[in-house]
């Protein structure tokens, strides 16, 4: 090889081996560094059970879902633990098998069309309910689940009901 | 040092506010051009004028750069892009004015070297403030060095592109501006 081309293979290796050390150090470090916090909150959490009980109850709520097919099979999901700041539209979406919706976006939000293959037709739709304890009844929300933010102990419905009779029955 | 045509000086100073231009415009942090631009200038009007317009847009960017005044690391940032000018001076003169496409290979590699000595400078600036409240010399700087790390990494590889994609077609530029090789090789290199 020339002498002046083997120079400059001499002088890009060494810039290689230069910075490959420095990276490989950083990520050494970063590695490290990473390592040290995960260990320091395990051991944190591991010794202290209640406060990570409360840490958990602090960042999730609980829900109870009534699920309602309109031929008399119902399935409710109690204590369902959700994510803080849960929708209504959220936890079905969660809750169910196979689910499909229309997002409108904006302000008329997300229309939920079927829910475990059973959808939306001319004469039937998917529509949701929230329990009111004050009036112990169920409160039909005329707007998107998806704009419906679940609150902890709630309890909610989505059926699947005729449009014929307006406002529609509700959940039994 | 021979004294510059009219032609070179107004080469000299489109070059050098182009340099200082880009330099000063916001742009992804550890992109440049400055070094190709000064290390350009060093192999076209030697290594002196290399060095001084290396250290001197540093001295310009220190003060004047959209990421805030330099600081401690403003001597540091000189010397590094001044070396950047010499190195250009000295290859300017190895090289005698012919640049073949083949080059460009030598001056990606060279950009990246350069670029890597001058972070390695301008860690060692960041060093001395780690040292000044008090770490010890050698764990300041190889945490200045390993903490700049993504930073270096950029701009290496930043400059080996710019390098290996612009010194060729701007020395043909400059030379069919300037009227051939034979002007690099017989009026510049003196300096």
């Amino acid at each position: 090889m020339e002498k002046r081309a083997f120079t400059y293979v001499v002088l890009g290796v060494l810039v290689w081996a230069i910075l490959g050390t420095i990276v490989a150090s950083y990520y050494f470090l970063q590695y490290d560094s990473y390592q040290r916090e995960y260990k320091a909150l395990i051991d944190l959490l591991g010794s202290d059970i209640e406060g990570m009980s409360n840490l958990l109850e602090g960042i999730s709520l609980e829900a109870n879902i009534l699920l309602s097919y309109g031929n008399e099979t119902k399935v409710w999901y109690n204590n369902t633990v959700l994510p803080l700041g849960s929708t209504a539209f959220t936890a079905i979406y969660y809750l169910a098998e196979s689910i499909n919706y229309t997002d409108y976006g904006g302000e008329l939000g997300i229309l939920v069309t079927s829910i475990n293959g059973v959808a939306d037709n001319s004469t039937h739709g998917w529509l949701y309910w929230q329990w009111d304890p004050q009036y112990s009844m169920w409160m039909f929300p005329q707007y998107s689940s998806a704009k419906y933010i679940l609150h902890k102990g709630e309890v909610i419905a989505f059926t699947y009901s005729s449009y014929m009779q307006w406002p529609p029955p509700a959940p039994t | 040092m021979e004294s510059l045509r009219t032609r070179h000086v107004a080469l000299l100073t489109v070059l050098s506010a182009l340099c200082i231009g880009i330099q000063l415009t916001p742009r992804p942090p550890n992109v440049e051009f400055t070094s190709l631009l000064v290390f350009l200038v060093g192999t076209f009007f030697g290594l002196a004028i290399g060095g001084f317009l290396g250290a001197t847009i540093m001295l310009v960017n220190g003060f004047l750069s959209p990421w805030g005044f330099a600081g401690l690391m403003l001597p540091f940032q000189m010397v590094g892009m001044f070396i950047v000018g010499v190195v250009g001076g000295v290859y300017g003169r190895t090289r005698r004015g012919v640049y073949p496409l083949g080059s460009c290979g030598e001056t990606a590699i060279l950009g990246c070297f350069l670029t890597l000595v001058y972070d390695i400078i301008t860690n060692f600036g960041v060093a001395v403030s780690y040292m000044m409240i008090g770490l010890p010399a050698l764990p300041a700087f190889v945490g200045a060095i390993v903490s700049g790390a993504p930073f270096s990494l950029v701009h290496v590889v930043s400059n080996f592109f710019v390098f290996l994609a612009a010194f060729f077609p701007l020395t043909r530029v400059l030379q069919e501006y300037l009227g051939g090789e034979a002007v690099w090789r017989n009026e510049l290199s003196p300096m």
